[in-house]
């Protein structure tokens, strides 16, 4: 056997994404289309953009209830001062009673122009403490059963007929597509339009898809349906030429992984590839210890969600009108500190909504107190908003599916009118 | 259940006397056994192994299906030299966290280099592949996450040498004691800073839901906070960065809650000390739950995703009456009917992958050039050693991976392109591949990598793609070769 192995360094992490604008691709040069053109979509609604918070996000120091005395009692060291208070970072004022982490100020101004809106003491109203079940009923939409296995969002795009052939209905970013697109039709799971090809020559490549086609399509349904779909994607995601695209309105986006999965979202949502739902994971809330106040591991992890909204924001510009975007946790923490400068889990959290279609006030909630005897099992944030209600009237009035029973069966989702109006069913002009 | 009780259900008798010189014309012409037939030897290759290799298919094949597992369940009688004089290139992995963080607190890069090379040489060239398969199990259900902040890979490396790999077929009990005092699990779920009196519950509800008992295992939220109580003051030696620290673990009295505590109502009485802890881990090891959590992902690693109710009843009672032996678990398992007829099982992208390098006989000399596209294109399928990023391991069912199956298309090219050293698999089919042509490569590599022999349409798409890439033989075989590592059978186990 040989000894000969080189011990050089193979672990050069990750960056990938951030090699993009340097690829050699040579793509048709980006042209910012006529937005949001129809081939595939007819008759659908806006682009969903779903961020799933993993660990659960201590929503509490988010949108912070700055009006509680409570919240300072409990939370001696990991407290965010009140906007006026004489420290230097401090909660930013959003409507007299909540505040934004300072970490999320990018967002203030978008809150403030009425294009975003919290749901606030909202969450999956299942007891589990358990990160693994509290995801698991959130994103399959049926808290409390394990009958339906399908996800909620891909149970919206399989009962919306929209009549598309799109290849990329559902986009998960990452290594494999989130629980809640499971079951949908034309999802596949992409971490870099620009890396998405078969490698070779052009005519080998061409020649290996198409056998690796015919051999996938001898077997189960699953395995056919998931090579299909990728030979798919690769032809459709190579059409839009990401090399060349160029954010609008002088965005800039953070080279975050979580961020380049919002720019190349939006650049997918621009070209008309039937783009309907991408579901965007953002890791690490799980804050046990060392989460930190106005500075820590969460406000970290704040600033890069509010940097990668925010650009996403400024992108979009005027597209934002065919745009949701929701942000969830699969559930709040503690109100309580604990000894090693964190929160263990809660209940309760908050939901964040993106959308020039937004009626509703910066924040919402049935807000009933933090005190004990209002507290879920005596200490943890009550849910007074089941999340399938925003969820729904996000599907009936920006997506133009009224099959809300499809997507979360047995379910009787209660009105909370967080938009304008009523979606039209004509595609956009 | 007997191998041969398993050929008479699957009515393939003639296989007992197959002669492995021809494998893939063997399984049809010899033995009846038809295409898409499951073949004992390649079956147990998949499931206790990494892959087929040149060598081990005739080694099983010689020494039968019982004896090789019987071998596979005694790691230490199997003489492993030629990996571990391959390990000596990953020096650091015999160091202790205490001195690694001396030494390597601003770069921990050779650090992970290292653990995460040996783990790829392990999986390829180590003789003692179901060790290492368990390894890779144990790794998943205690699942630490490299990047949380340091100290935590150089308290892994510990941890995987040390814990993982030292319980990896023994007692459950020891193997869950010696993860309770892992520094590097007290570290990861946050309980080497827990004390009275706001006790830090992260390790507690992961020590029921994801090590014992399960997520409907019978515990309740008072559970898991009388089990955090119990485990107060268990910490590890040092601050929070270990600097001039051995991180070794040590209990702290004085932030233990030394109160009495109810936990699935047995009371552990006032006045005690870490012993609180040790009684929470007796109860928790031998409760009817934790046996059946443990053999249903056993039996899910090695048998199907959805394991039926008697091989899950029969595993835990193993493990019920043995008090937690997984040794004896596993024989359970290995001798049932579900095992012989399990279903296919979709790989995962690290057995996919380290399946690859096995197959194509690749010497150790390309782990230096391979190691970083091994790395990479783990990470492209988000399947690298100890980076899933949560407690609960990296999944293990086949849908979970389906959704992204280009990078293990490219990973197959490359494997096939990079221009590797295919000695020992030129080697192989000079042996037993008497036919030169084309199809006699084909219907022969097939077998080798399936463990079938291919339909005729399959023959037909391979040969045509094989053919239109290229005018040598050599061209065509290498075309051919990634095809059939891109094909469907091959992603399956």
């Amino acid at each position: 056997m040989s000894h000969n192995v080189n011990r050089r360094a193979f672990l050069k992490a990750s960056a990938t994404l951030a090699g993009l604008a340097a690829a050699q691709h040579t793509l048709p040069a980006w042209m910012p289309r006529l937005a949001f053109a129809q081939p595939y979509n007819n008759p659908r609604g806006d682009v969903l953009v779903v961020i799933f918070l993993r660990g659960g996000a201590d929503s509490m120091n988010m949108i912070v209830p700055y009006a509680e005395d409570a919240y300072y009692t409990a939370r001696p060291t990991l407290a965010i001062p009140r906007p006026d208070a004489n420290t230097g970072a401090k909660a930013l004022d959003l409507d007299g009673f909540f505040g934004l982490h300072p970490a999320l100020a990018p967002l203030l101004p978008i809150f403030q122009g009425g294009g975003m809106t919290a749901v606030h003491a909202a969450g999956s109203p299942h007891a589990t403490r358990s990160h693994f079940e509290a995801m698991s009923f959130m994103e399959r939409g049926t808290p409390g059963s394990y009958d339906v296995t399908t996800g909620w969002v891909g149970r919206h795009l399989a009962s919306l007929d929209t009549g598309s052939t799109s290849p990329v209905r559902g986009i998960g970013w990452g290594t494999a597509v989130q629980q809640a697109l499971s079951g949908g039709p034309s999802i596949v799971a992409m971490q870099s339009i620009i890396n998405y090809h078969l490698n070779g020559d052009t005519q080998s490549a061409a020649n290996m898809l198409a056998s690796l086609g015919s051999l996938y399509s001898l077997e189960s349904e699953s395995l056919s349906a998931a090579a299909l779909s990728t030979q798919a994607a690769i032809e459709v995601v190579a059409s839009v030429g990401y090399a060349n695209y160029t954010p609008q309105n002088g965005a800039t986006y953070p080279e975050y992984e979580f961020a380049m999965a919002l720019r190349q979202t939006a650049a997918l949502a621009r070209a008309d590839v039937g783009l309907e739902v991408a579901c965007i994971d953002l890791g690490g809330w799980d804050t046990h210890a060392q989460q930190g106040s106005v500075e820590g591991d969460q406000a970290l992890l704040m600033l890069q969600l509010a940097g990668g909204l925010a650009a996403f924001h400024q992108d979009m510009g005027a597209d934002m009108n065919r745009v949701t975007v929701v942000v969830m946790s699969e559930f709040g923490r503690r109100l309580a500190e604990n000894a090693s400068l964190g929160t263990d889990h809660g209940h309760g959290g908050a939901l964040l909504l993106m959308s020039d279609n937004l009626s509703a006030a910066p924040v919402v909630a049935n807000w009933v107190g933090l005190t004990p005897d209002v507290l879920d099992r005596g200490e943890d944030l009550p849910i007074t908003t089941d999340y399938r209600d925003v969820l729904t009237e996000v599907l009936t009035r920006r997506l133009n599916n009224d099959q809300v029973n499809s997507v979360f069966p047995d379910y009787a989702p209660q009105s909370l009118n967080l938009f304008n109006g009523q979606m039209s069913s004509q595609p956009p002009a | 259940m007997k191998r041969r009780d398993f050929l008479k259900l699957s009515g393939a008798a003639g296989l007992a006397g197959l002669n492995a010189a021809l494998i893939g014309k063997a399984l049809s012409q010899d033995s009846g056994f038809m295409p898409g037939e499951r073949d004992p030897v390649a079956h147990v290759i998949n499931r206790l192994t990494f892959g087929v290799n040149p060598q081990l298919y005739d080694y099983v094949h010689q020494i039968g299906v019982e004896a090789y597992i019987d071998e596979q369940l005694n790691p230490d009688s199997i003489d492993d030299s030629e990996c571990d004089q391959i390990l000596t290139f990953f020096p650091l992995i015999s160091q202790s966290a205490g001195e690694l963080v001396s030494q390597y607190q601003d770069n921990s890069e050779p650090v992970a280099i290292n653990l995460i090379g040996s783990t790829f040489v392990r999986a390829i060239y180590s003789k003692r592949q179901l060790h290492e398969r368990l390894v890779q199990f144990w790794s998943d259900h205690f699942s630490i996450f490299l990047a949380k902040d340091a100290p935590m890979i150089f308290l892994k490396v510990d941890d995987d040498r040390d814990v993982i790999r030292a319980y990896t077929l023994g007692s459950f009990r020891d193997l869950l004691g010696a993860d309770a005092h892992s520094p590097a699990m007290l570290f990861y779920l946050d309980n080497f800073e827990s004390s009275v009196p706001y006790p830090n519950e992260n390790y507690a509800r992961e020590l029921m839901e994801l090590h014992t008992l399960g997520v409907n295992g019978g515990y309740t939220e008072d559970d898991v906070k009388e089990v955090a109580r119990a485990f107060t003051g268990w910490s590890i030696v040092g601050p929070r960065d270990l600097l001039g620290e051995t991180g070794a673990f040590t209990f702290r009295s004085n932030q233990h809650d030394t109160d009495e505590k109810v936990v699935l109502e047995h009371i552990l009485a006032a006045g005690r000390g870490e012993e609180d802890g040790e009684e929470v881990l007796d109860i928790l090891a031998s409760h009817p739950s934790t046996a059946r959590f443990i053999a249903t992902k056993l039996a899910r690693r090695f048998v199907s995703d959805f394991p039926s109710d008697t091989i899950v009843n029969a595993a835990a009672q193993t493990f019920t009456d043995t008090s937690g032996d997984i040794r004896a678990t596993l024989r359970t398992i290995f001798a049932s009917e579900e095992f012989w007829n399990a279903p296919p099982k979709f790989k995962r992208p690290f057995e996919y992958t380290m399946g690859i390098i096995r197959a194509l006989g690749y010497p150790a000399s390309i782990i230096g050039e391979f190691g970083e596209p091994l790395f990479q294109a783990l990470q492209g399928m988000g399947h690298v050693p100890f980076l899933w990023p949560a407690p609960n391991g990296y999944p293990d069912f086949g849908a979970y991976w389906m959704s992204n199956l280009l990078p293990r298309w490219n990973v197959a090219i490359a494997a096939v392109a990079n221009g590797g050293d295919f000695t020992a698999l030129r080697e192989f089919l000079n042996q037993y591949n008497a036919s030169d042509d084309l199809d006699g490569f084909i219907t022969f590599m097939s077998g080798y990598l399936f463990g079938r022999e291919l339909t005729e349409q399959e023959l037909t798409i391979v040969r045509d793609f094989s053919l239109a890439a290229g005018s040598s033989l050599t061209e065509q075989a290498l075309a051919g070769t990634a095809l059939l590592i891109a094909a469907p059978a091959f992603q399956l186990a």
